[in-house]
Order: structure tokens, then sequence, then C-alpha cells
């Protein structure tokens, strides 16, 4: 069966190519046959593809180990689950994984496709077409999973040790949805470039999928995260690791697409941009797997590397040739491009300016991830950007989002008028001030804390005053609201979504840290708890060997729980690894690795940490996709209501529809909306209903704010000496150990030489440890943070700091770039914006000259008759 | 394998008449969505146009059949004309109704030679691309039994399963100076569309000789003769169809030597016979691994040994030879004694003929199969090109026959 699987491959590529040329003819010959067979290859592709899956599930599921794949990432002690996850556990089969979901994607797509786009089909055919071709090229040439291997295999060599976790068998299949599902708003852009025009169902369609994708993606993200955090044993969930940084490109491509789109909808403008967006965001997924596949950046990722690099190099260099070639050929054509340009202070300016942030973050993201690349290939220099250059920036981009979330969502459409300021800004500012105030005494909160905390607490504020606008503004009409305004609630709770995981990066992003080696039966106080050692278990799994402490925490209360930090050996792997205890309340963890352990006196060494806000991050996971999801369940028939700045409701604006121009008329000469409706009356029932909808905008808020209060007060009392001490009479008891803060704060501008990402103060490889205790040993002797820098990196290279070093001419140059483009950028646009307008205001001119012209011609031969 | 190409056929056939169907049903009709640059749909252009024309009327004083610019004074309907002009204009359309022509259409003029020449340069590339592809190679030695290293042990459990004598033969003289062992394994091993075999012989080296023309009794249309690397061995000559090795005798004891050969089985079968050699005289054992298969233990029972479904068995008993499938037993001593145990049962065909102690009795050179090899993937290759290229001729006929009824749709 596995040649009938590698057939079923070779027909979906003969397919793809088939649909691609056939979808290219169509758009210069359209003929329904044409167009028609061209969505069957395509639909057909998929069927292909599925067998080939289906088929190469089976291999894994019966041990066949005469494909190689099965024998090189399964084995026959694995238990069921990770030999179904297996599957995407490497290279050919995460691409086999790929195409499945791509290619089901674009049949969704293509099978769903609204009467009134498919005007758009034979472009749409075309753009599906292309990434079919390329990845499943791939799959049968370059990366092919059922390749087959004589003399067959015996055993398995297994799946590598640390993707044998549940988050990691769900990450790889959620991040691969998200990026395919960006396929169809790509596919869409390029066939409305290709038609030269939107249809009326154009922007509907692309919206949902870009959400939908965004909010798979978003989950695929946290999932990865939520893996390294209980996995890897660092306590962290983000690196900055360059594969992680991959895709988080996407992510904010799409997020920034999401914000055009709402401008291309109430103001039908930005419509390049949109698509631009779009096809970066689908091209962008794709430098992931150029990252991770190409071996050109060793990562926590790097199981999958091979020699497919330069193929994907040239296929995502095409992908973006042809997309911004398409936008410059044709991309003045679309409704909308470069509409009347007039940009006052308004909703959509300041939605301009979110993509602005965003769109600053990818690229020094993008930048950050393939400098040191490019340096190396240009100047043989090697170089290390990593979290500290990042964390430098990140925080600036965060202040400016959080601002205006508060600040855009009052501004309405086309306007800069803020409705009641001094309840929508005055108020949410006091209650900040005070509450800030409050926090940052009683919990001695810093000086970035306190700020961060202020322009959090305000901006919710504001959010929970913009939905009591709104709901002012349709007339108190809760149903309305409910009924039609699902995108507005959804983006409502992302936002508040937002807001929080800003407070959870906030507080503290490892929380504290300490070290404590426990006899058996010994214990040590940490933070609030009574950590006690009550022995070593071993357990046998069916591949796995696991030691693990059986640790009691007891806190101030009296409450007992037990937390079991394990050490794993997998059979197919020599190395121990972490499988992490962590005891969650609503506000923090308590994490605890088992660093090592001695089997004949079972005596343990503990990492500890107590991250006070990491419960945030993850709810704000819960908050997001819930608001993408309520955002989704809007009707595609109905239109959302929003308020104008003249009053009344106003639907939301097709895309270059008669009325549009009649509604920028009205807008241009200052007057009442064209399609005004009138609002439901002020009725006991909606008054009922609209108190429970604002305790809901409170509710929400209240639970994420009281969750910053809580956490960042367990974070307050960092554990000194005198609270760790013992009680008078327990001086048997071991303090646990806290890194030097002079030695954490050095040790996180050095680099661990053997892994990717990491500091050596996160690394517990044996040369981290021998930096440690050389910054250690220096420390003492008295040398300075400069020099012990400067030590290092003569001895191993520039390569050894984190991040760039701003005295060298290359690195004032890395720095100072994003800096002028943070401070510049808002100004550049500014700039770009009016000289824009100046040209629209040239073109009119010309064109009204133009008028009035025929129109004299016209009263002239009136006239003369 | 006759089975995978049935499949293969059945979802070629399935899938080029899900494709093909809508090329012959509807053929050459027009698709419905034409290009209108900058307008949602015709009916957004018809609307637009009728919105000009409605606002020229306004501005010039008249009255206007359009409701909305009916309602406008005509300084206003002279704004509301600016913008539905520059609408016009981005669109490459004219702007006054008396000077209407066709919009911007990619359809139009050399968009139809280039529309072809796109389709017949995609058929080229494939036809190029596919054409140039390699089969692909099986898996490298993956595993210690792929070293030929190793082959060594199985020749001894072999030769002592087979009750070995206690004194290495002489080789008979085959022809001139060349000699035919009076030992012979071969291991078969089945690859992706060929079998490959390790031969091995051991021999008595004649007194005093310090080397001898050993020739190697390969089965007919064998290939790709491979030497372990460290062999001292030389291919010099071939002797009725088969190689010959100059080997270097040892002055004591016996003598092994090893080769490396294949032959092919691109439809799932190869064949063991070797008729120009016509004998293969002393100890003959073939050594076949066998796997259990769901598919084959469906079929064989109605089909018997030789139906062609992987996992590869003998077809047939070959005269005078003795069968007899063993069980691979786990080394309770080694480290993977625990994997052994879960793994399914892994069986090995032994195929003996016993040495005739009378040389005058013919030991005739075996004829067999060994069925249920994985074939080539090449012919499948094949298939789904000829698919493509089948459905690329259908709709290029149907484009053209278009052409030539000039159906196509005019860019209006």
């Amino acid at each position: 069966m596995v040649e009938f699987g590698f057939f079923a491959l070779t027909l979906g590529l003969s397919l793809a190519v088939y649909g691609f040329a056939m979808g290219l003819l169509a758009c210069f010959r359209p003929q329904t046959g044409i167009v028609l067979s061209a969505r069957n290859a395509l639909i057909g592709v998929n069927a292909c593809v599925a067998l080939g899956a289906l088929i190469f599930w089976a291999a894994l599921l019966s041990h066949d180990f005469s494909v190689q794949y099965v024998f090189r990432n399964s084995a026959i002690d694995m238990p069921p689950i990770y030999l179904f996850a297996s599957f995407w556990s490497a290279l050919e089969g995460s691409h086999l994984l790929w195409t499945l979901i791509l290619t089901t994607a674009g049949t969704v797509a293509l099978a769903t496709i609204r009467p009134k786009n498919l005007p758009l089909l034979p472009g749409l055919i075309t753009a599906i077409g292309f990434p079919y071709m390329f990845m499943l090229l791939l799959t049968v040439w370059a990366s092919a999973p059922l390749t087959r291997m004589f003399p067959m295999g015996q055993f398995g060599r297994g799946m590598n040790a640390l993707l044998q976790n549940p988050y990691m068998a769900a990450h790889p299949p959620s991040l691969f949805t998200g990026y395919c599902s960006l396929l169809v708003p790509f596919a869409y852009g390029m066939a409305a470039l290709i038609r030269g025009s939107f249809t009326p169902e154009w922007l509907i369609t692309v919206r949902r999928w870009t959400l939908a994708g965004w909010a798979v993606l978003t989950v695929g993200i946290f999932l990865g995260g939520k893996w390294a955090y209980v996995e890897l044993g660092w306590a962290g969930y983000w690196a900055w690791d360059p594969v992680e940084n991959s895709s988080f490109m996407p992510w904010l491509a799409s997020t920034a697409a999401l914000h055009t789109l709402l401008v291309l909808d109430k103001t039908n403008r930005l419509p390049r941009l949109a698509i631009f967006l779009s096809s970066a965001a689908f091209a962008l997924t794709f430098i992931g797997t150029f990252i991770t596949r190409s071996g050109v950046i060793s990562s926590v990722h790097s199981f999958a590397e091979s020699d497919i690099g330069p193929a994907y190099l040239a296929y995502i260099c095409t992908l973006l040739v042809l997309a911004l070639g398409m936008l410059s050929w044709r991309g003045h054509l679309l409704q909308g491009a470069a509409r009347s340009n007039r940009w006052t202070l308004s909703k959509e300016s300041s939605l301009l300016f979110t993509d602005f942030f965003l769109l600053f973050m990818l690229a020094l993201v993008f930048i950050g991830t393939l400098l040191p690349l490019v340096v190396e290939a240009l100047r043989g220099v090697k170089i290390s950007i990593q979290q500290p250059f990042f964390n430098a920036f990140a925080p600036w981009i965060g202040v400016g989002l959080v601002a205006l979330i508060g600040v855009g969502n009052l501004l309405r459409w086309r306007s800069g008028k803020i409705a009641d300021p001094v309840s929508t800004l005055a108020f949410p500012a006091l209650w900040a001030l005070l509450l800030t105030a409050s926090l940052a005494v009683r919990k001695e909160l810093d000086p970035r804390s306190t700020i961060g905390f202020g322009l959090v607490l305000w901006s919710a504020g504001v959010l929970v005053m913009d939905g009591v606008v709104k709901l002012k503004t349709l007339r108190w009409n809760g149903s309305a609201l409910l009924k039609y305004n699902r995108p507005y609630i959804g983006s409502w709770i992302v936002h508040m979504g937002f807001l929080v995981a800003v407070a959870g990066f906030l507080g503290g992003y490892r929380g504290v840290e300490a070290q404590a080696t426990l006899p058996l039966h010994g214990s040590t106080d940490f933070h609030g708890y009574r950590i006690t050692h009550e022995g070593l278990a071993y357990k046998q799994g069916s591949n796995v060997s696991l030691v693990n402490a059986r640790l009691r925490a007891e806190d101030a209360k009296g409450n007992v729980v037990y937390i079991e930090p394990t050490r794993s050996k997998y059979t197919n792997s020599e190395e121990w690894l972490n499988e992490i205890g962590v005891h969650s309340t609503f506000w923090h963890d308590v994490y605890i690795a088992l660093a090592s352990f001695e089997v004949k006196d079972e005596t343990v060494t503990l990492k500890m940490h107590i991250n006070p806000t990491v419960k945030l991050v993850w709810t704000s996971l819960v908050l997001m996709v819930l608001g993408a999801l309520i955002g989704l369940s809007h009707k595609l028939v109905r239109r959302s209501v929003d308020a104008p700045s003249g009053g009344g409701l106003e639907l939301g604006v097709l895309t270059g529809s008669v009325e549009d121009i009649l509604d920028e008329m009205n807008a241009l000469r200052g007057g009442r909306n064209a399609l005004s409706t009138p609002g439901a009356l002020l009725t006991p029932r909606n008054t009922l209903l609209n108190a429970a909808i604002i305790a809901g905008f409170v509710g929400l808020t209240v639970f994420g704010l009281s969750g910053v209060a809580l956490a960042q007060g367990a974070m307050g009392e960092n554990p000194s000496a005198e609270s760790l001490s013992m009680p008078a009479g327990s001086g048997a008891k071991p303090i646990p150990q806290i890194l030097d803060p002079k030695l954490r704060a050095i040790g996180e501008q050095l680099r661990c030489p053997t892994c990717q990402g990491l500091s050596i103060v996160d690394s517990e490889t044996p040369q981290s440890v021998a930096m440690r205790k050389e910054v250690a040993r220096q420390l003492e002797g008295g040398a300075s943070p400069e020099q012990i820098k400067a030590y290092f990196r003569d001895r191993y290279g520039e390569w050894i700091l984190r991040q760039p070093d701003r005295g060298t001419v290359l690195g004032f140059w890395i720095w100072a770039t994003p800096v002028a483009g943070l401070l510049l950028g808002p100004l550049a646009l500014v700039f770009g914006l009016r000289r824009s307008r100046k040209e629209a205001e040239s073109e009119r001119v010309a064109l009204r000259a133009e008028i009035s012209q025929y129109l004299a011609r016209l009263r002239a031969a009136e006239g003369g008759r | 394998m006759i089975l995978v190409y049935l499949l293969c056929l059945i979802l070629a056939a399935g899938m080029a008449c899900f494709v093909g169907i809508p090329l012959i049903r509807s053929g050459n009709r027009p698709w419905e969505g034409r290009s209108l640059a900058g307008f949602a749909d015709e009916e957004d252009l018809r609307a637009t146009l009728a919105l000009r024309d409605a606002l020229v009327e306004r501005c010039l004083g008249r009255p206007a059949g359009h409701p909305v610019a009916q309602s406008l004074d005509p300084a206003a309907a002279e704004d509301a004309l600016l913008l539905v002009c520059q609408r016009l204009h981005r669109a490459s359309l004219p702007l006054f109704p008396k000077a209407a022509r066709t919009s911007a259409d990619p359809q139009s003029g050399s968009g139809r030679v280039g529309g072809l020449f796109l389709s017949f340069a995609a058929a080229l590339a494939l036809w190029a691309a596919l054409a140039r592809a390699q089969p692909l190679a099986p898996g490298a030695a993956e595993n210690p039994h792929a070293d030929p290293k190793n082959q060594g042990s199985g020749q001894s459990q072999a030769g002592s399963q087979a009750g070995a004598a206690p004194r290495i033969p002489y080789p008979d003289a085959l022809e001139g100076d060349v000699y035919l062992s009076r030992v012979h394994q071969f291991l078969l091993s089945p690859r992706q569309g060929n079998l490959r075999l390790y031969y091995t012989t051991v021999f008595s080296a004649p007194p005093g000789a310090s080397s001898v023309k050993i020739a190697v009794p390969a089965p007919e249309g064998f290939g790709e003769v491979e030497l372990p690397r460290d062999s001292a061995a030389h291919l010099v000559e071939s002797v009725r169809g088969v190689p010959v090795f100059e080997v270097p005798a040892k002055a004591s004891g016996a003598t092994d030597f090893r080769v490396e050969l294949s032959i092919p089985a691109a439809g799932g079968t190869a064949r063991i016979h070797n008729s120009v050699l016509g004998r293969l005289p002393g100890l003959v054992i073939f050594l076949l691994p066998e796997q259990d298969g769901t598919l084959r233990s469906l079929l064989e029972p109605l089909f018997g040994m030789g139906v062609n479904v992987w996992p590869a068995r003998v077809s047939s008993i070959p005269a005078g030879f003795q069968s007899e499938r063993q069980q691979d037993e786990a080394d309770p001593m080694d480290p993977n004694f625990a994997l052994f145990q879960k793994l399914p049962p892994q069986f090995t065909r032994q195929l003996v003929r016993m040495p005739n102690p009378d040389r005058s009795v013919p030991e005739p050179y075996p004829d067999f199969e060994v069925a249920g090899i994985v074939p080539s993937r090449a012919p499948l290759i094949a298939l789904s090109v000829a698919v493509a290229a089948m459905l690329l001729g259908i709709a290029l006929v149907t484009t053209f026959r278009a052409r030539s009824n000039a159906l196509l749709p005019r860019t209006n």
C-alpha cells in the first residue's frame, strides 16, 4: 500500500500542475470547462494527499519499518498517541501534514466559494495551485515521507524524546492549520489583483479566513510556549528563538492585515496594504520552515534539518516577487486604491498607527532573526541577536499598542471626535491612577511595572467605557449589539485578552528562581511554601524510565499539595530529560525541576521558581480565542452596525459600490451619512440586557486586572534572606540558593555556546556551568561587568554576546536603526500621507478641469441647438 | 504487484473522470465571471455608469433619472461626478458617456497567445522535470543487516544448520583455470524494484596456488556487481555469462569470498535461474527473510505463495531443495531483547540442497521465482504524468476547438 500512497502523492502533484496551468489559462481565457476542471483538479489533489497521508499513518501504526521515515521516527515500544503524532515529528512527515492541511484549506475555500466571488475563481485556482505544486514537489521528491528502506529496519529509532509531550503532539497541527488558513486570504488577494477588482463578498471571505487563521495560529504559538514551559525546564515560555520568531512573524502580519481589512471595510481605503499584508503573512509562514529545515540557524527546533533550504528560499523569493509584482502592476485598479487620502485624526488613522507598530515589530523580529546570517555571509563575522535585543524594543511597542487600544477604540470613523471624553478618558485615568498608586505603595512595584500596569489599567478602563458608549450610540439597544455587532464584541474581548497578556509579561517573565539540595525527608521554605522531600519513586513506561521526586508543599494556611518533578530517560536517548512538577494556583505557578538526584541516599537538587503572572499569559489565550470565535460567529449576511461621526447608525461599507461613493461624498462635504437607520427604543427588557452586557465588560476586565494585582502581590514579596530563613530552632534546614543578582545580570548577557536562544544562566550545559563559575570568580576578583564581557568576547568572539555591542560600528547601526525607525517612522507615515493627499488632490484638480470642459461643451452644444 | 497497479489505475481513472468531465460537459461555454477591473461586478459597473449619466444630467440642471442624483444640487452633483470619474479613470475607462469603450482587460490582445504559451510551457516543464527524475533510491544501509560484514555470521549459522561438511571441498573446474566452488550461499534481500543477492562461498584452494579464479554463479540478468570494501579479489573475465574473480588463496585452511549482485524485479518478481551455466554443484543455500503482511495473509490461501504481494516469498520450491521456515530467535543477552519480544515474529526461509557425494550426478542450477518484491516506482510516475498529459491534451483541444468556432468570450 505504500506504493499506492506514493502514487497518490505523485498523481496529486500532476493534478496540481494541471490545476495551476489551467487556472492560469482561465485567467486569460475564462471558459467554464477549463475553470471547473482546474477547480476539480485542485480538489482532487486534496483527495490524493489525504489518501497518501492515511497510508502513511497506517505505515506508522503498523510499524512498517520498510518505510525509512517510520524506522527513523517511530519505534515498536512507543505509546499509540505518540505513534500517531510521530507523523509530524520530523521533516518529511511534517511536510506531508502541512500539505494535507494546505490542500484541505484550499478545498474548503474552493468548495464553499460564494456566488458573488465566482468571478475570482480563475485567479483563486492559480494562486492556490502554486503553493500546492511546491509542497507536493517536495513531498514527492526532496522530502518524501514514503521512501522505502531495504533491508527493512527493526524496532525503529523512535521519536525525538523532547517531542513526546501532549502539547507538542498538538502544537504542529495547530500551527500548520494557522499557516495554511492564511493561504486563502493570500489567494483571494492575488485573485482580486488578477481580476483587477474586488467582488462584493471578497472582504467578508478574506476577513473570516484571516481571523480564523489568526486564532488558530495564536493557539499554536501558545501551545508551543506551553511545551517549552513544561518540557525544557527553564521556566520560560518564549526565548525569541529563531523558530519561535518565525511563527510570530506571520502572526504579526496577519494581525496587521486584520486591522487593515477593518479600515478597508469601513472606509474603503488601503486595499493594497491589505493584500500586501495577507501575502506577506502567507509568505512568512514558509520563512519559519526555511529557517528550521535549512539548517542555516541552529535552534531547539533543529531536529528537522535537511538540505531543502535552497528550494525553500527560491520558493519564498518567487512568492514574494510574484505578489509584489502583481501589486505594483495591477494594484492601482482595485476599488479604493489611493482613494481620497484624507487622513485626519480618526479611528482609521489610529489603526494605521497600529499597523505601524505591528509592522515595526515584524521588521525588528525579521531583521533580528536573519541579520546574523547576513552579517556572517557578507563579513564573515558571527554575531548573536537574542532576547536582550528584542526585549529592549518590545516594551516600547507594547506601550504604543496598549495606548492605541485605549484611544483608537474611542475614536470614530473619519472623525477625531470622542464621544463624552470626560467619562471615557478621564474616569478610566482616575481609576487607573488610584489603583496603580495603591498597588505601587502596597506591593513595592518598580517604576517600570508601575507605569506599565497604570497604562494597562487605563486602557482596560477605556475599553469598558467604549463598550458603554457603543451601547449608548445604539440607543441602548443591547440586542442589536449582540445580534449585529459580534465582530465588535469579539474584538473587544481579543483586545482585553491582549491587555491581560501584556500584564502577564509585565509581571516578571520567569518569576523568582532558587536552587536547593534536599536530603531524604529534608525540607526548605520557598516563597511561602514549605517544600519537603518525601523520597524518590521509579516508574517504567512503555518506552521510558521515570524517576520522580515526591515533594510535599505546604502553604502558610496549612494547605498541602504534592508536586512531583520527574526526570525521564527514553529508550532511544541517552539524555535525561525534565518533566516539570507544577502546582498551579489561579494566580501563580510553583514550578519545580528536578535538577539532579542521588539513587544511593535519595538526595535531590531542585530548581524552584515562583511564576506569578504566567497564568495571565495562558488566560489571555482563552480570551483571545473566545473573542475570535465570537467574531467568527457573526453571520455573513449581516453587516455590522457602527456609529459614524455624524450620529445615527451606519452600515459597514462595501467595497467600491455606488453607495460608497455617495457616502464618501457626504463625508467630504461634512454632511450626514446617507445610510442612517433608526435605532431601537429603550425598553425594560433592553435595560436588563444592557446591564448584563456592561456587567460582562466589567467582569472580564476585573477578571484580568484582579489577577494582575494578586499575582504582582506575590511577586512583590521577593525571597530575601530573611523571608527564606527558618524559624528559630530549625537551623538544620537547607536554605535555597538564589543566584547572585550581579552574576545573573552578566550571565543573561552571555549566550550558551551550545544552546540556541539561552543565556548561560538558563542553560545547564557543562560549558554554561563553567562560564558561570568563571563569571563568579571574576566578580569575586573585583572585575567590572564590562571587563567580564570583554574577557568572554576576546575568547569566543562577538558572537558570545547575546546582543550586539553598541561600541562597534556594526553594533551601533544594529541598535540605531530600530531606534530611528521607532522615532522617525510615525513622522514618515504622517509625511507620506500628506504627500499622497497632495497627489490625490492634483489628480482631482485635473479631473475636475476635464469634467468642467466636458460640461461646458455639452452646455455649448445645448445652447447651439 | 498487479494489485498496486490495479489500485493506481482505479485512482487515476477516477481522478481523470472527476477532472476531465467538466471539460467535456461544460466545454467552451464562457465563464460567468468576466474581468471588470476596478468594479465588483457588471452590476456595479452599470450602476456606476448610470449614476455618472444621471450626475451629468444634474450638473446641466436637467432632471436626473437616478433618485439619489436627483436629490443633489448641481454643485453637489459635480462633486459626486468627480468621485465617479476618479473611479472610472483608475479603471482606465473613459470618463464620459459618448466615448464609452471596453474596460482594461487582461483577456484581450496578446493574453490569448500568452495563455497558450504558458500552458505549453507548463506541460513541457512537467514533462522535462519528470523525465529527468531518477527512481527514488532505496534507503542506505540503515541497520546492521545491510552491512556486508554481518553476512559472515549468517553464513556460519546457515552452514551449521545445514550440517556443514567436516572439510571444505576443492572447487570444481569450470573452464580452463576457472573454478566453480562447491559451497554457495545466497542471501536474498528484496529492494525497491530489484532483488539484492549477497553471495558467499568458501573453498579450499588447489595446493600451491597463490590465487584462484572463481566464477560467481550469478542468475541470468544480474547486474550491479559489488565487492566488499576490504576485498582483495578483483574481476578478471566472464565465463558462460557469469563473472569470474581472481581471489587470493589462503595457504592453509579455507578461502572465503563474498560478492553482492542484484537482479531486476521492476514488476515485483525476480527469477533465479541460469540456463547457460546449467549447474550449481555442491552445497547450495538460499536464505530469504520473511515478514508477515496482512494483504499477503489474505491472498496467499487463494493464490498460493507466488502471489505478487509484498512481503516477498519464494514462489515455488526448486527440485532437489529442502525448504524450511525458521523463526529468528532473540538472544536473551541482547540489550534489545525486550524490544524483540514486542516485534511480530521474524522468519527466514531456507532453501537447502545438500551436496551429492557422487559427483557424476547432475546438480542443475535451481529455477524459481521470488515474488512480492516492492516494484519500481517509475511506472507509477509515468502513469501520473500520463493522466496529467491526457487532461492537458483534452483541455487544449477544447480551447482550440472553441477558438476555431469563435466561441470565446469577447471582452466587452
